[in-house]
């Protein structure tokens, strides 16, 4: 029979929709980065608690599921890296990766005055525009998403799962959305990383690790890697040869159509 | 027996470890600088060919000396515990796939690559061959969370690939392709971890590493939780669709193929999308065998297989440039290996792997050839000093009259003319639909159809309809590239090598016109046996 009370976690988890709604509809990128910095520290915190609820829960009875929860437990550094390279990485993306990657993650000096430059970039970003609209349409999926959770899958979920499950399935739709209807590079890597947490929580919450849970960890470690591939490599490429972080732009003048 | 396991696993391992070391000595090459000596390039580029020959080599082996049964040989490794392999006549034949088109490919990559600096030769290679070990391990590994990681891997290797010419638009197409496949992926993730959720109640006492893979799944599909698979199947068909180019995400598709270097087309089109079907295949089965009956995945891939050859067909008939076009082709084809797969039954599913191996021998013949062309006019425009553009390409029957050729009797293949592959894939996939028809009409006792009279009519009727109207728009395509008045008045250069190669890879798709070579229709009959679950 599942459980149908709530805890503090359910808590948390619904203010990461609230953070994701500044996330995706502030004009600012600083607010960008330091809301997204709050999410991932909510995101980890959330990751903590669980792993060491089942930790506690299984020490001594379950060695096997006591495992499981050490392993959910280094899930918890994933949103943390996220939230510690978001801004380099998004100032490495703005200036089109005009310094070393590894001189520009760890030294400082460099940092601080490329991380001037990008912001008189970003000054100018305009992607929030409509905001309002965007609001609106993430209202709609957030609803979208708890419909589809509590209504119309089946299966022995208990409520917090269910939360999960729903606030999960927003992180994904809410993500998706951004990258697909907004037309520039910061709003497209900000849905990817929304996209991210909303895979972090649906692990750690609605599937439960089954044994071998080293396999699911790692796959986890190696889409982050992908993640940070994009926003290293590819990134910084696309910014130089576009000259542009405005996808709208860009498309206007590629001859990638029809 | 206990020999004949290991030989198998041996085979396997070697087949995987050959373009892995080539792969090594170009990251060792491009670290020490060795692609400034002539010597280094001419080496790897033999050594690249020579691992894929070896690697095709050793597969064909392997399809010889494989009897119908799984085999499960593993791997101990540290942390991860055993990793299995998987090698069964289906896995058997995308390895067989994989290594046929990774030799057209890096073959052709050879005259391609003469135009190019020194570092990029070696980083090209080193691409490719780890492009081609990610791509192997993908049809052989049985836990289905490495499954999702080979593929991942293959996503990032190919990516490099994709926007290797450094161009504006390489980039742009690259960048689409990695974010929206890694959105696909997450999909698939989730997908491969609710599966993981109906099995919970299995985990073995004495091997729990084994929960993951698929022999230990499909031999317990039945204790499975339904809900639970079925939540996994639609989760990795999103997922692996969107890598497998189902419509609607298919958009990295024209964009990827039309960008990529046409040794990287060919791969990517030929066996990339392929491996993304052959994940879907091993879950499909395992659905299958849980819910009794294969009446759920077979509407949604169906609906899917057709909305995919609907959405292909008018880009395929409007004006276009010639590489996105074959992009669309693959849509197109891809759609049609869902159809029979959907369609289900022996016969559809017989054709619909058939169709895989066709339309990847026909795709590459099709990207290569088009490439060489390409090739030879942009070197032809640079030295006269006018701009040059996809669209400038006519005459070609003149100026490369072996190449034109080819690229003609190719796209012939490609749309399904009679004394083709691809007709006689296709014309099985609708043989199987139309007995699909007449079980729905008159049941058998030990078959039954998914669908009434009236859909399976709907749905031949739009194959027939989207694979004609196709026709007329690649064959106008054909003429203007190959018939109209060309720009200038000299011969382009057609190697020996690239005519060999052509010539090879079409005399494969005119054989495969008049039935299937038995060693491989033993393949893909066991394959079928493995698909449909049947003992």
């Amino acid at each position: 029979m599942p459980s149908s009370t709530t805890t503090p976690l359910d808590l948390l988890e619904v203010i990461l929709i609230l953070t994701t709604f500044i996330v995706t509809t502030t004009p600012s990128v600083k607010q960008i980065i330091s809301t997204y910095r709050l999410q991932s520290i909510l995101l980890a915190m959330v990751t903590t608690v669980a792993a060491s609820a089942k930790a506690m829960k299984s020490y001594s009875a379950e060695p096997r599921e006591f495992n499981v929860a050490i392993w959910i437990l280094f899930i918890a550094l994933l949103p943390i890296l996220l939230a510690w390279a978001i801004k380099p990485l998004l100032v490495r993306a703005t200036l089109a990766g005009e310094t070393s990657t590894l001189g520009f993650l760890f030294h400082r000096s460099i940092q601080r005055q490329l991380e001037e430059e990008a912001e008189r970039v970003w000054r100018q970003y305009k992607a929030a525009t409509r905001e309002q609209f965007h609001l609106l349409i993430f209202l709609i999926l957030v609803f979208v998403a708890f419909y589809i959770a509590f209504r119309i899958i089946a299966g022995d979920f208990s409520l917090s799962e269910r939360v999960g499950l729903a606030v999960s399935m927003a992180l994904h739709l809410i993500g998706l959305y951004n990258m697909f209807a907004k037309q520039d590079i910061i709003a497209q890597v900000i849905g990817l990383l929304i996209m991210d947490h909303g895979l972090y929580l649906a692990v750690i919450k609605i599937v439960e690790i089954p044994v071998p849970a080293t396999f699911f960890v790692i796959s986890l470690y190696f889409y982050t890697l992908i993640t940070m591939f994009i926003l290293v490599i590819l990134l910084p490429r696309v910014r130089r040869e576009t000259q542009s972080i405005d996808l709208s732009e860009i498309a206007a003048k590629s001859k990638l159509k029809g | 027996m206990p020999i004949l396991q290991l030989d198998l696993a041996t085979l396997a391992v070697l087949t995987i470890s050959i373009p892995l070391l080539v792969g090594l000595i170009g990251v060792a090459g491009i670290l020490f600088q060795a692609w400034r000596f002539p010597r280094f390039r001419k080496t790897l580029d033999f050594l690249t060919v020579f691992a894929s020959a070896v690697s095709l080599a050793l597969s064909l082996w392997m399809a010889l000396i494989s009897k119908a049964e799984h085999l499960t040989p593993s791997l101990a490794l540290p942390i991860l515990g055993r990793i299995g392999f998987l090698i069964d006549s289906l896995s058997l034949y995308f390895i067989l796939l994989v290594n046929v088109i990774a030799l057209a490919a890096t073959w052709n990559s050879i005259e391609w690559l003469k135009a190019k600096s020194g570092d990029q030769h070696a980083l090209f290679h080193t691409l490719t061959n780890l492009f081609h070990v990610t791509m192997l391990l993908v049809p052989l590994v049985d836990n289905l969370i490495i499954l999702w990681i080979a593929i991942e891997a293959t996503t990032l290797v190919s990516t490099m690939l994709v926007g290797f010419e450094g161009k504006k638009d390489s980039w742009e197409a690259a960048w689409k392709y990695l974010v929206i496949t890694s959105t696909g992926i997450i999909f698939a993730l989730l997908g491969t971890m609710f599966l993981a959720n109906a099995a919970k109640g299995l985990i073995p006492k004495d091997d729990p590493n084994i929960i993951m893979n698929w022999s230990f799944l499909i031999k317990n599909a039945g204790l499975l939780n339904q809900d639970f698979v079925k939540l996994s199947f639609l989760f990795i068909l999103v997922g692996y669709g969107t890598k497998a180019g189902f419509a609607p995400m298919h958009t990295w598709l024209p964009d990827g193929h039309g960008e990529a270097p046409a040794p990287i087309s060919a791969l990517l089109s030929g066996v990339l999308l392929k491996s993304a079907l052959y994940a879907i295949l091993r879950f499909y089965t395992i659905t299958n065998a849980t819910l009794g009956n294969a009446g759920f995945t077979s509407k949604i891939l169906l609906g899917s297989g057709l909305f995919s050859l609907l959405l292909a067909t008018p880009f395929i008939l409007k004006e276009n440039r010639f590489k996105r076009l074959l992009a669309y082709h693959s849509l197109e084809h891809m759609g049609i290996i869902t159809f029979g797969v959907g369609i289900g039954g022996p016969i559809a599913m017989f054709g619909a792997l058939l169709h895989t191996f066709n339309h990847a021998i026909t795709k590459a013949l099709m990207f290569l050839s088009f490439g060489n062309i390409l090739r030879q006019y942009e070197q032809a425009f640079q030295e006269k000093g006018w701009p040059f553009d996809q669209t400038k390409i006519a005459g070609v029957l003149q100026s490369m009259p072996f190449t034109g050729a080819v690229l003609i009797l190719g796209g012939l293949a490609l749309v399904g003319t009679p004394l083709f592959n691809i007709f006689v894939s296709e014309f099985i996939i609708l043989w199987g639909a139309l007995d699909n028809l007449n079980l729905s009409r008159s049941p058998s006792p030990t078959r039954v159809s998914h669908f009434p009279a009236w859909i399976v009519i709907t749905a031949v009727a739009i194959f027939v309809l989207s694979t004609t109207l196709i026709f007329f728009g690649l064959v106008r395509h054909l003429a203007q590239i190959t018939l109209r008045q060309m720009p200038m008045e000299q011969k382009l250069n057609e190697s020996l090598s690239d005519r060999f190669l052509l010539g090879s890879l079409l005399l494969v798709a005119i054989i495969f016109g008049f039935g299937v070579v038995q060693p491989l229709a033993r393949l893909i009959a066991e394959s079928v046996n493995i698909v449909l679950n049947v003992k």
